[in-house]
């Protein structure tokens, strides 16, 4: 089917109210959930997801969608007024847009987070489209053994930056994976972990786990130490983005994009990196590197351009191959799956109508977002005011709820508190959450892949060497691991050696 | 010497351990006419806990050979007074009860019993506003669950909702 063909089935599908307003929903949702400190894009996404179940898939996926692209945008809200920064991605923007605010230029910073946000959206998505299904056409060809290969590779790089250090990280993947072994085997039928309990013989259930892990950490935490951390909330000022400083920034603006785009393709980086990659860039190439980290309008250009390029990039993995390309897509991957949609290659071909719908619904999510992120801008002050007492608590409703919604079981309740009190035990050891969802996802793919090839050769390793693909992805592993252990070896002679070595 | 030893590297060798030894052998079962190793329901949660034990003694060691090497299970998330540990107790009696006193309450009564828990235990500075929303909160997530998204919410032995 040609490109014009797609998209006239998938034009019916987008251009209606439901779509539009679930859109605008996830918009208004994620900014308002980013903008909270505490609140994070992922968390947003989480919550969100049982709420698109009684929703046709393509509205619920675009409702996500929204939510994922406002979460991201959000989180430089409270970063350049009260120097908190409202995700992980938004941390470079505090360098300048803070300074910024101070001098009183905060609706100039906003104004300019807020522009190149959506600039480097579109990019990013027009990327989606572009390569998306090129890739798709590619992996067509792949067997289980390529997929073993490609998801083993995506696993070590989800290992790699998985936070500041790398051996916890992989004991955090490794424990994603064994939880992921729980149910029935899929190839005898016979009992893995799950005690005889009917409950648990299809797996643990993944949104309670993943709503466990994100979401019931967080609750706890706070009821640790139940203290209210609100900054002081800076004036917006008088000053406006003017047409002239856009396009002063706009190269700025377009090489974070291409950042934000490439990193965020490479499944597992994320947006974090990007923005402080687009950043450093920016301050090398600009003619005011000594005003960057004082409130350099380029420098939140630049690293709200390099975290919003990656919100569409993140999904050509996750189209193309079906992998995950950061902990957020690895939820909407979940969404997926539960609305009867297994992404990959086979998708292009069975369901190209809903790619291209998506396709058209995230390019208008793009100029939504400039619509919703001008208000938010001004209605911040009343989003940062919601009392923390009286948000966690609701937070925790809405898991009970979110969870039990899937599968009208409370022993899914159960799971996502048990998983909510491993997630603690985490967060107090500092071991990631991510790399464990992340291999919980991936684990039965790699493993199903791994023993379709077994069955395929009879046992024999040698179908794992047996195309030049698996060959790439091996070596690509091989670098992979090197590089890692290369660079904690150079940190450990530079830094402590211990535990540091590797982070 | 006990400042070099990483009580949560040797934590992940013993649950290794116990998934080689006790868990896998105990909950999982493999036919016996499985033709090779690697087709057998043992074979990945078998790799898997040996990844763990590797990885936990990995960190044992990284922290037994650097000199002040930092053990991220020393990392504090706040002072571990009494009263936190008390909060902490009263939120996993929160939760444990919330999945018990369900089927028989109902999902919402408990849930609004559960907000009122919570708030009581982080000792909310707006009481009024966080028993407004203790009541209004579950109703409206009943009202959309229910009627909207066809979930069958549990309504409980006593009182039946709309």
């Amino acid at each position: 089917m040609n490109p014009l063909d797609a998209i006239a089935l998938a034009l019916p599908l987008v251009l209606n109210v439901e779509s539009f307003l679930a859109l605008f929903t996830g918009i208004v949702v994620g900014v308002i959930a980013g903008a909270i400190p505490g609140m994070s894009a992922t968390m947003a996404v989480a919550l969100a997801l049982p709420f698109t179940f009684a929703l046709q898939p393509i509205t619920g996926i675009l409702l996500l969608l929204g939510v994922y692209k406002g979460g991201i945008f959000g989180g430089s809200i409270p970063a350049i007024l009260i120097k908190t920064p409202g995700t992980p991605a938004s941390s470079a923007t505090v360098l300048d847009g803070y300074p910024m605010a101070e001098n009183g230029q905060a609706g100039k910073a906003l104004g300019m987070a807020l522009y190149a946000s959506c600039t480097a959206d579109l990019m990013s998505n027009m990327a989606l489209i572009l390569f998306a299904g090129w890739l798709a056409s590619f992996a067509l060809s792949f067997g289980p053994p390529e997929f073993f290969t490609l998801i083993l590779f995506s696993l070590t790089i989800i290992a790699g930056v998985s936070g500041k250090n790398l051996v916890l990280g992989l004991i955090s993947a490794a424990l994603g994976l064994l939880l992921a072994t729980v149910g029935l085997d899929l190839v005898y039928g016979t009992n893995r972990f799950n005690l005889n309990d009917p409950n648990l013989m299809g797996g643990l259930n993944f949104i309670a786990v993943l709503i466990g892990l994100f979401a019931i950490p967080e609750i706890l935490a706070y009821v640790w130490r139940p203290e209210e951390t609100r900054g002081n909330i800076r004036a917006l000022g008088a000053q406006h983005v003017t047409f002239g400083e856009y396009r002063k920034c706009l190269p700025t603006i377009l090489r974070g994009g291409v950042i934000g785009v490439v990193l965020g393709s490479i499944p597992g980086i994320g947006a974090a990196p990007a923005a402080f990659l687009s950043y450093s860039e920016a301050r090398r190439n600009s003619k005011n590197k000594d005003n960057f980290g004082k409130g350099e309008i380029e420098g939140v250009a630049a690293s709200e351009a390099g975290n919003n390029g990656v919100c569409g990039a993140t999904l050509i993995p996750l189209l193309a191959l079906g992998v995950p390309g950061d902990v957020i897509t690895a939820i909407i991957i979940g969404a997926f799956m539960i609305h009867g949609l297994q992404p990959g290659p086979m998708m292009f071909i069975a369901n190209v109508d809903i790619i291209y719908a998506l396709f058209l619904g995230l390019i208008v999510s793009s100029i939504m977002l400039l619509g919703v992120g001008s208000v938010a801008i001004r209605f911040f002050r009343y989003i940062a005011e919601i009392p923390r007492p009286v948000l966690l608590p609701t937070v925790f409703i809405l898991c009970v709820y979110g969870v039990y919604a899937v599968n009208n079981n409370v022993f899914d309740i159960g799971v996502m508190f048990a998983t909510g009190l491993l997630g603690y035990f985490m967060l107090r050891a500092s071991i990631p959450p991510a790399p464990f969802l992340i291999a919980f996802i991936l684990g039965p793919l790699l493993e199903d892949n791994f023993r379709q090839a077994m069955l395929m050769s009879g046992g024999s390793g040698e179908i794992l060497f047996r195309s030049p693909i698996t060959w790439v992805f091996w070596g690509l592993t091989a670098i992979t691991i090197a590089t890692l252990i290369r660079r904690g070896l150079k940190r450990g002679k530079a830094a402590e050696p211990g535990l540091d070595a590797l982070e | 010497m006990t400042e070099r030893i990483s009580w949560l590297g040797l934590g992940f060798v013993a649950f290794g351990l116990f998934v080689l030894l006790a868990a896998i052998p105990y909950a999982v079962t493999s036919p016996s006419n499985v033709p090779k190793l690697v087709l057998a329901p043992t074979f990945w949660p078998t790799i898997v806990g040996w990844l763990i034990i590797g990885l936990g003694v990995l960190l044992t060691l990284l922290r037994f050979f650097g000199a002040a090497a930092h053990d991220p299970a020393d990392d504090d998330a706040g002072p571990a007074s009494a009263a936190a540990w008390l909060r902490l107790a009263g939120a996993l009696g929160v939760m444990t009860a919330l999945v018990y006193v369900t089927p028989v309450l109902g999902m919402v009564w408990t849930a609004m019993l559960a907000f009122a828990g919570l708030s009581l235990l982080v000792r909310s500075s707006r009481p009024v506003m966080s028993a407004v929303v203790a009541i209004v909160l579950p109703l409206a997530l009943y009202g959309f669950f229910a009627h909207v998204a066809g979930v069958a919410v549990p309504q409980g032995d006593f009182v039946q909702l709309p």
